[in-house]
């Protein structure tokens, strides 16, 4: 392919190709919503959705010192989201995340990562004071809220868009430092739609990248 | 000018031929790297739920046949006019995503077949 310059991020030699992709948009994104999300070590965080950015989000919320509150549906990631960091896992088909992270005291900050507008919509209220709510994951549904839930408590919404290549190598050099890896699914090339059809299924574990040779 | 072996030389690229169709992988000719620009030997390749945007075609304005991807991983194998003193070749480098003018070019999964001089070159 072909790059502006100012486009290329330096490599640690000690992550691989396939290591290093997966911090290149999902990595970034979420380490740079939670380093700009205001909550310090200590404060709740809550990661919702537990796929290619969720669990990498929820090893970055917890090496930063956050009380990790993992938000999945179902518990079939209950475990994993435990082995990478989360101190607390909720599962929303069996309680109300809201209410769960209300019980705890509220989220500082909450990644929703996720592309479900309406799972996002129901998580306004487990914010606490001052409390954001950071939307990463990609869907067209609009998201729903009244005036009241944001008033209340001043919480916020915010969108937030990866990074820059000095933010991509600032998530290299923190995960190198860290030991935060992605968990991938490799397809070689001629395999790209299968992957990105597994990608699109919502269950791979948890990051499709597709390698060469 | 460019050398004869470069000239003919192709990669093998996944490419979306219109909105919402299949994957196709097919071979393109390898592209030169302009001014300011690196050509890079893609060694990974992310899939992102984003990439949907290209895929599907709900990004209005882009060009068909669309190579997907943004989260690349590869080698320098050419620089382009001013840029050889910043970037070694052989150096690991990625593209990263929505870098401002980065997103100029949308080219990735592309797999050079050519015979790169500076295969295997890895920064450590």
């Amino acid at each position: 392919m072909i790059a502006p310059v100012e486009a290329l991020t330096s490599i640690p030699g000690t992550l691989s190709a396939v290591q290093a992709a997966p911090l290149l948009c999902a990595g970034i994104t979420t380490y740079n919503a939670l380093r700009h999300s205001g909550a310090l070590p200590g404060d709740l965080v809550a990661v919702q959705g537990v796929g290619g950015l969720g669990h990498l989000g929820i090893q970055f919320a917890s090496k930063f010192g956050y009380k990790v509150a993992a938000v999945g549906r179902g518990p079939e990631n209950a475990d994993v989201a435990k082995q990478l960091g989360a101190n607390v896992y909720v599962d929303s088909k069996s309680e109300d995340p809201a209410e769960a992270l209300r019980k705890m005291g509220g989220a500082k900050a909450i990644v929703a990562t996720a592309p479900n507008s309406k799972a996002m919509s129901e998580l306004v209220d487990g914010l606490g004071a001052n409390g954001k709510l950071i939307v990463v994951g990609v869907e067209f549904a609009p998201i729903e809220v009244t005036p009241i839930q944001l008033i209340m408590g001043a919480r916020s919404i915010q969108g937030w868009n990866s990074g820059t290549p000095a933010d991509a190598e600032d998530t290299l050099r923190f995960s190198e430092l860290s030991g935060v890896r992605p968990i991938v699914e490799t397809y070689p090339l001629e395999r790209a739609g299968e992957a990105y059809a597994r990608m699109m299924s919502g269950h791979a574990r948890f990051r499709v990248v597709i390698t060469m040779q | 000018m460019a050398e004869a072996a470069v000239e003919v030389a192709t990669m093998k690229v996944a490419q979306v031929p219109a909105p919402g169709q299949d994957f196709q992988i097919v071979e393109r000719d390898l592209p030169k790297a302009g001014a300011g620009e690196v050509r890079i030997k893609v060694q990974a390749c992310g899939v992102c739920h984003s990439d949907a945007l290209t895929k599907e075609g709900s990004w209005p304005g882009i060009q068909y046949p669309r190579i997907p991807g943004h989260e690349v991983v590869g080698l320098v194998d050419e620089a382009g006019a001013g840029v050889s003193a910043s970037v070694g070749m052989g150096d690991t480098t990625t593209r990263a995503a929505n870098a401002g003018a980065a997103t100029s070019e949308i080219a990735t999964i592309a797999e050079f077949r050519a015979s790169a001089t500076t295969e295997d070159i890895r920064s450590t």
